[in-house]
């Protein structure tokens, strides 16, 4: 199998991001490897899907690209990606104008708009485990046989990663979306034009799930975030909020939501300063209709026996657990924190993680976080990564790392 | 007191001086009376003289204008008479144009009628015409249908005659179908296929198609068994034959495949009759079949024939039915075109008769207008002729009027000459009456024996009214310049402190730059300092127009003009250096503290660390609100602080500008109102004569009046004089009618046997205590000494009030009565008898006690200015500081504002937690502004009173309500603007702060 110079590179690249830091997760290191290649045959979209012995389901573990993948399954042998996951050859549909197992050019798993598409098995030994999926290629391009043994090659070595870590994906199927994000654009003006900020992004927040959200400066993440708490408003797009349609909502119902089903924590933490950690809980408890005690919230952080000082008065991660507690006093749905630990040392940034961490655990909530750290993220459940206004990635973390074990 | 010192001793030299001056100047004084009384007849003589020349130049204008008035009465009876000659003329002119006008109407009247009558015949000739033409076509179009209705009957006796026929026809095809139907239940395709299986049974009985259970095989199992024994093999080609045969006429019509058949069965051969004839001939009954077959074909061919003759028939009868239909169409498009002859004939008919009734009309109408236009003219003429007499007549009367006018006129003009020749007659009486009083009076005094006094400049009135003035002024600068000056500091300082505080970021780039200390300093110095000095001048060039305004409005008032007044430099110079010293210390201040952070700190924002509150302890309040505006105002103590100072300042300069203008207003009011009960004072000129007083006391014989004796006076207290007003008193019943008096404790007073009354102002002002001794100089210049019995309450003047009788005891004569207290009674009266009253003979003044507020308007000018000055400043720099510091308090609680916003707060709860924490500093602010004001308010009202005026005391509630109202207003706007921009900002500008 002969590769071409610029393949070899490609390989290498997949070959270091999949094999490197031993540290890092398995779904994180294939979603990493996997945007090298999806961005390496210009295709929009792609993801990576796994079979289940126990449950007769193949599962998507990665999602690449615009279209969000994550969550999806189906039974073994079930449509194309069930016949893909039963072959040893791979499926190359180039127009799938007319295809009837594309009703309407749509995929009719995900509902997402197909134009060309590339399914490649994931062999191991002698036994397909799942497949490798590429669709939507921009360029039109035709798989070469050098493409076709790169992806090939690439879906090999994750089928060999996941037989040496162990990796068997064990799915949650009773988690329910608490907010569905679909198409979601955000335009702001900036000068003579108009900044694109966010270019249609597509997410599910379910319950009791922590969610990172990665990115570089600028991509979007926090916009994204601002949109998700109701703090700013989308300029295209549709937003559901348990299940009701939250797309356009009064000025009214956008206060009674951030009152009642969202909770903040900032990377200021924002604490009244004139107020004592208590009575900074209780300003905002007596604001929310099903709030819980002010004094247990402060309790579950740890302060009680600070619960009488003010804000000016104890350490950053102290004021960082007076702003969790003030969140979780108000029992909201979901809990936002825009980068907690930034402004804190390592120490009392594990101390903040290990709180949100048991927030999960105890199923008390929902968290989204956005962060710049991508070690945070290997506690996620679920990271989704934001570039340049899109999602780059969403990647299922089967066995998210505590708190304690993180280093950074 | 030196400079009282140096009055008196001048005082006197001036008093030893005079005395002096008498003894040596006594000739010469008297010469120069001497000389006073020629220039006096000099100039009576020229006056007199100055009436002659009048009275003779009004001679003259009266022949003149005499003559002038007879000229133009001429002119008019000229004019008149003109006029009726045009009149006549153009009348006579109107009646020639209307005969001839009628003339014209009666020619063509009669024109019109020939021309209707003319028309009327030739539309009736057209109309029979078109009337005959119509019958014609009526009657061609009875004939027509009477035709049409003859052949008619014969189509439906021919249509009736066919129907029968048909009927019997239909009769013959259904017994024929019938006899049909028979046949083919003998001979159908089934049977054909019965007898086809029969056969194949014969040739073939193992033939997979041959069903051995087939019903009809075993009942002929017979006939199969006999045939197969004689079976042979022609015989078996021969049913195959038959089969084929049997086959072909399956699918046919009956007769034909009956025909068929029947052909098979004649052409059968011996050898497979036998037993298949017989079957055959089982079946069908073939004798009987062939005769009703044969029956069948004849039938068909006599229906045939009657079928053709049917149809004949039935074919004549759609023609003639066609050529019927053709006539009775051509019948209705006759009457079709009979009914639109006839309904063009009514139309056009209708259209001629309306057409000649509009003709007819046309004329009647031209008719009509020409008698109309005729009247008119006729009725314009006689109106025209009336109108023409009435202004003829109209002129005449006004002629006749100027004639009786100018007789009057004349007689008044005659009268007013006589009567002015008395008035210059009276007047040279009177002058020389006048200087013989004169003479005698010259005389007189070179025989009396002359007291000099010398009167000091404190009874000069322009003198004592300036000083006042200044006093005023003085007192209320000395005040506020101090307050101001104060205010402006503040501003200053405040306002560079919060410049520098927002440029931390850039003083930490400065410094991150490597900006040493000192040009980070420097550079704001510079900044400071201009911006203080173009604030300075800027200011400096306000005083100055301030200033002008000020005396604008005061200049009226005042004895001297003030135009070139002197300035006071270093007060120009002192104030606008303590604003640059301000800004430099607020720049040295601002800076050291910001310039001592790291620069990294200033440029986070973490530097310098805010003052909050950094001991535990127990809350001072359940409520969590007021905890936290409790303690946000500890922790912003500076901004609290200036934020109270600034309103206390603001309230009590609203509070005070509005309670001085109503002191002063009320003072008048008071004494307008409460004090004098009269509404006007009417005081005799001093050289009334007695049928002139006579004459007042006739004028005045209707009211309600006190006769009064009321001087001039001057109070000698050791080198001081004050000038009074001396008011005697017969009957002190009949005083208290029109003169309430009262002491400062608002108890009543009286007028005392053995004293004098003086007014509060001068007990406060000029040291007159009660039971005092004063020294007391009369109008005609008595020394007394009089004692003070009692202090009564008068705001405006200085009044001295006694008995006649005490001041007859003290001076040595009696008081001459001078002036009158007068009730006017109705409202509105008061002007009117004013008016009445001063055009009197002998009279010196009246005044309306209505016109105090008057005569003191200058002074009420100048508080309305400086209150109004004061009122704008304050709002002008408290807004500014107020704005500032409510910007601040949003700048610095923005991060707590979006905390609270994105928690879910309601914009109005975000709003309502700043608003409590600034209504309890404006709260704090008004109770403190009152409880400093209002006693403060009262010494500088002390102090601003001019002389022989005095305010009233007591604070106004309605001055300090106002400015409580005005300053929460007024808090109210700038916090609505401060706080307008804490909803604007968007949320997710939320990790900006």
């Amino acid at each position: 199998m002969a590769f071409k110079a610029e393949n070899i590179q490609v390989l290498y690249k997949i070959m270091q991001l999949l094999e490197g830091d031993q540290s890092d997760t398995l779904e994180s290191s294939i979603s990493d490897a996997m945007e090298i290649l999806i961005r390496e045959f210009k295709a929009e979209s792609g993801a990576l899907w796994l079979k289940n012995r126990d449950s007769q389901h193949i599962y998507s573990i990665v999602s690449i690209g615009d279209a969000n993948i994550t969550g999806f399954s189906i039974e073994n042998g079930q449509g194309l990606i069930g016949a893909a996951c039963e072959s040893f050859e791979p499926v190359v549909i180039y127009d799938v104008s007319g295809d009837d197992r594309f009703p309407a050019g749509k995929d009719e798993i995900t509902g997402i708009e197909v134009k060309n598409i590339l399914l490649m098995p994931m062999q191991l030994r002698k036994e397909v485990i799942g497949c490798v999926e590429i669709f939507n290629r921009t360029d039109n391009e035709k798989y070469s046989e050098d493409d076709i043994s790169l992806i090939h090659s690439f879906a090999g070595l994750a089928s060999l990663l996941m037989d040496e870590k162990g990796y068997s994906y064990a799915p949650d199927v009773n988690k329910k979306p608490i907010m569905s994000l679909r198409g979601i654009t955000k335009d702001y003006p900036s000068g003579l034009e108009v900044a694109h900020i966010l270019k249609g992004i597509d997410l599910d927040i379910f319950e009791n799930e922590l969610l990172v959200i990665l990115g570089e400066s600028g991509c979007g993440k926090s916009t994204l975030l601002n949109i998700i708490g109701g703090m700013d408003s989308p300029t295209g797009g549709k937003i559901s909020f348990d299940g009701r349609d939250f797309s356009r909502p009064s000025t009214k119902e956008l206060v009674d939501f951030r009152r009642d089903s969202i909770g903040f924590i900032f990377q200021a933490y924002n604490l009244m300063p004139n107020l004592t950690a208590l009575e900074n809980v209780q300003f905002i408890a007596e604001l929310c209709k099903h709030s819980g005690s002010a004094k247990e919230a402060i309790d579950m952080v740890g302060l009680s026996d600070r619960a009488n000082n003010y804000p000016s008065m104890m350490s950053g991660g102290q004021q960082q657990r007076v702003s969790i507690a003030r969140a979780i006093v108000k029992r909201p749905r979901i809990i936002l924190a825009d980068e907690p630990t930034a402004a804190l040392d390592f120490s009392t940034g594990q101390e903040v993680l290990e709180l949100i961490e048991r927030l999960i655990s105890e199923k008390i909530t929902t968290v989204v976080m956005v962060t710049h750290n991508v070690e945070i993220a290997k506690m996620a459940n679920r990271v989704v990564r934001v570039r340049n206004g899109k999602i780059s990635s969403i990647r299922i973390n089967s066995w998210p790392m505590h708190a304690a074990d993180l280093v950074w | 007191m030196p400079t009282k010192q140096k009055s008196s001793g001048l005082k006197e030299i001036v008093e030893r001086e005079a005395e002096v001056m008498l003894g040596l100047r006594g000739d010469e004084v008297y010469g120069e009376l001497d000389k006073e009384y020629e220039n006096a007849v000099q100039k009576a003589e020229e006056e007199l003289a100055k009436g002659k020349s009048e009275l003779d130049d009004a001679v003259k204008l009266f022949n003149d204008t005499d003559v002038a008035a007879q000229e133009q009465i001429k002119d008019g009876e000229e004019k008149i008479k003109t006029l009726r000659e045009t009149a006549e003329k153009e009348i006579a002119e109107a009646e020639r144009k209307i005969e001839k006008g009628e003339k014209e109407y009666k020619t063509l009247l009669e024109e019109g009628e020939k021309q209707l009558a003319d028309a009327k015949v030739q539309m009736e000739d057209e109309l029979e015409k078109y009337r005959e033409k119509l019958s014609e076509g009526r009657l061609e179009l009875e004939k027509a249908e009477k035709t049409l209705k003859e052949k008619e009957a014969e189509y439906s006796a021919g249509k009736e005659k066919l129907l029968k026929g048909k009927e019997e026809l239909d009769k013959g095809w259904e017994e024929y179908y019938s006899a049909l139907r028979q046949i083919d239940k003998k001979l159908n395709d089934s049977i054909i296929d019965q007898i086809i299986r029969l056969l194949r049974a014969i040739i073939d009985p193992y033939d997979s198609a041959v069903d051995t259970d087939d019903e009809l095989i075993d009942s002929n199992i017979d006939m199969i068994v006999d045939e197969l024994i004689e079976m042979t093999d022609p015989t078996y080609y021969e049913i195959e034959e038959l089969i084929d045969k049997l086959e072909g006429c399956k699918g046919r019509g009956t007769v034909s495949r009956c025909s068929a058949v029947l052909r098979i069965y004649d052409d059968l051969t011996s050898g497979l009759s036998r037993s298949v004839k017989k079957d055959f001939e089982k079946r069908m009954g073939i004798d009987e079949f062939r005769k009703g077959l044969n029956k069948l074909k004849e039938a068909i061919k006599t229906l045939d024939d009657y079928q053709k003759q049917y149809d004949q028939g039935k074919e004549q009868l759609e023609e003639a039915r066609s050529q019927l239909d053709q006539g009775w169409a051509a019948f209705e498009d006759g009457e079709r075109q009979l009914k639109e002859g006839q309904a063009e004939f009514d139309s056009k008919e209708a259209e001629a008769r309306q057409q000649l009734e509009d003709a007819q009309n046309e004329y009647e109408q031209k008719k009509a207008d020409g008698a109309k236009q005729l009247k008119n003219a006729k009725a314009q003429l006689s109106s025209k002729s009336a109108e023409a007499d009435s202004t003829l007549k109209d002129l005449e009367e006004e002629l006749k009027k100027a004639k009786e006018e100018y007789a009057v006129q004349k007689e008044d003009g005659e009268k007013k000459i006589s009567e002015a020749t008395q008035q210059y007659e009276d007047a040279k009486r009177e002058a020389d009456e006048k200087l013989s009083e004169l003479k005698a009076q010259i005389d007189n005094m070179k025989s009396a024996a002359i007291n000099p006094i010398v009167q000091t400049r404190d009874v000069n009135f322009p003198y004592v009214q300036t000083k006042s003035f200044i006093k005023a002024l003085g007192g209320f600068f000395g005040v506020f310049t101090p307050l101001y000056a104060a205010i402006i500091a503040i501003v200053c300082f405040f306002t560079m402190t919060i410049i520098i505080s927002e440029q931390t970021s850039q003083i930490g780039t400065c410094k991150a730059f490597g900006m040493h200390e000192s040009e980070i300093m420097r550079k704001y110095l510079v900044f400071g300092v201009s911006a203080a000095l173009i604030g300075a001048l800027t200011g400096v060039q306000g005083a100055f127009a301030i200033e002008k305004f000020l005396i604008n409005t005061m200049k009226s008032n005042m004895a001297f003009p003030m135009d070139n007044t002197g300035h006071d430099i270093i007060m120009i110079i002192l104030l606008p250096a303590m604003e640059v010293f301000i800004t430099v210390l607020a720049v040295l201040w601002s800076c050291h503290r910001y310039i001592r952070c790291s620069a990294v700190g200033l440029i986070s924002g973490n530097e310098p660390v805010a003052r909050y509150r950094k001991k535990a302890g127990g809350s001072i309040s359940k409520s969590i609100y007021l905890n936290l505006i409790i303690n946000n105002l500890f922790t912003d103590i500076g901004r609290e602080v200036v934020s109270v100072v600034t309103i206390v300042v603001c309230v009590f300069l609203v509070g005070f500008g509005i309670d001085i203008k109503l002191a002063y207003e009320g003072a008048l009011g008071r004494q307008m109102h409460d004090i004098w009960q009269y509404d006007i004072t009417l005081t005799e000129s001093g050289t009334i004569t007695d049928e002139e007083k006579e004459a007042v006391k006739q004028a005045l014989a209707p009211y309600d009046t006190l006769y009064l004796p009321i001087t001039a006076g001057v109070i000698s207290d050791g080198d001081s004089q004050i000038l009074t007003s001396m008011i005697c008193v017969d009957d002190k019943d009949e005083f208290a009618r029109f003169y309430v008096l009262k002491n400062p404790k608002g108890k009543n007073t009286d007028v005392f046997d053995d004293g004098v009354l003086v007014t509060k102002e001068m007990l406060d002002k000029n040291g007159l205590s009660t039971g005092s001794t004063v020294s007391l100089v009369s109008e005609d210049l008595k020394y007394s000494d009089v004692t003070v019995k009692d202090i009564f309450m008068l705001y405006a003047g200085k009044t001295m009030i006694m008995t006649s009788d005490y001041y007859r005891e003290r001076f040595g004569n009696d008081p001459v009565s001078n002036t009158y207290y007068i009730k006017a009674g109705e409202t509105g009266g008061a002007a009117t008898l004013k008016e009445r009253l001063s055009e009197l003979p002998g009279v010196s003044s009246v005044e309306l006690t209505s016109n105090l507020r008057d005569r003191n308007l200058a002074v009420v000018n100048v508080y309305n200015a400086v209150v109004v000055i004061v009122i704008l400043f304050s709002v002008m720099l408290s807004f500014m500081i107020l704005l500032n510091l409510s910007n601040i308090l949003v700048a610095h609680r923005m991060r707590e504002l979006l905390t609270m916003r994105v928690n879910g707060f309601y914009d109005a709860q975000v709003i309502g937690y700043l608003t409590r924490e600034v209504i309890m500093t404006v709260t704090l602010a008004v109770v403190t502004a009152l409880a400093v004001g209002l006693p403060v308010t009262g010494i500088i009202i002390k102090s601003i009173e001019t002389d022989a005026f005095m305010f009233v005391r007591q604070p106004y509630f309605f001055a300090w309500t106002a400015s409580v109202v005005i300053n929460v207003l007024f808090s109210a706007i700038i916090n609505f603007i401060a706080f307008r921009k804490v909803n604007k900002v968007p949320l997710t500008d939320i990790s900006k702060y």
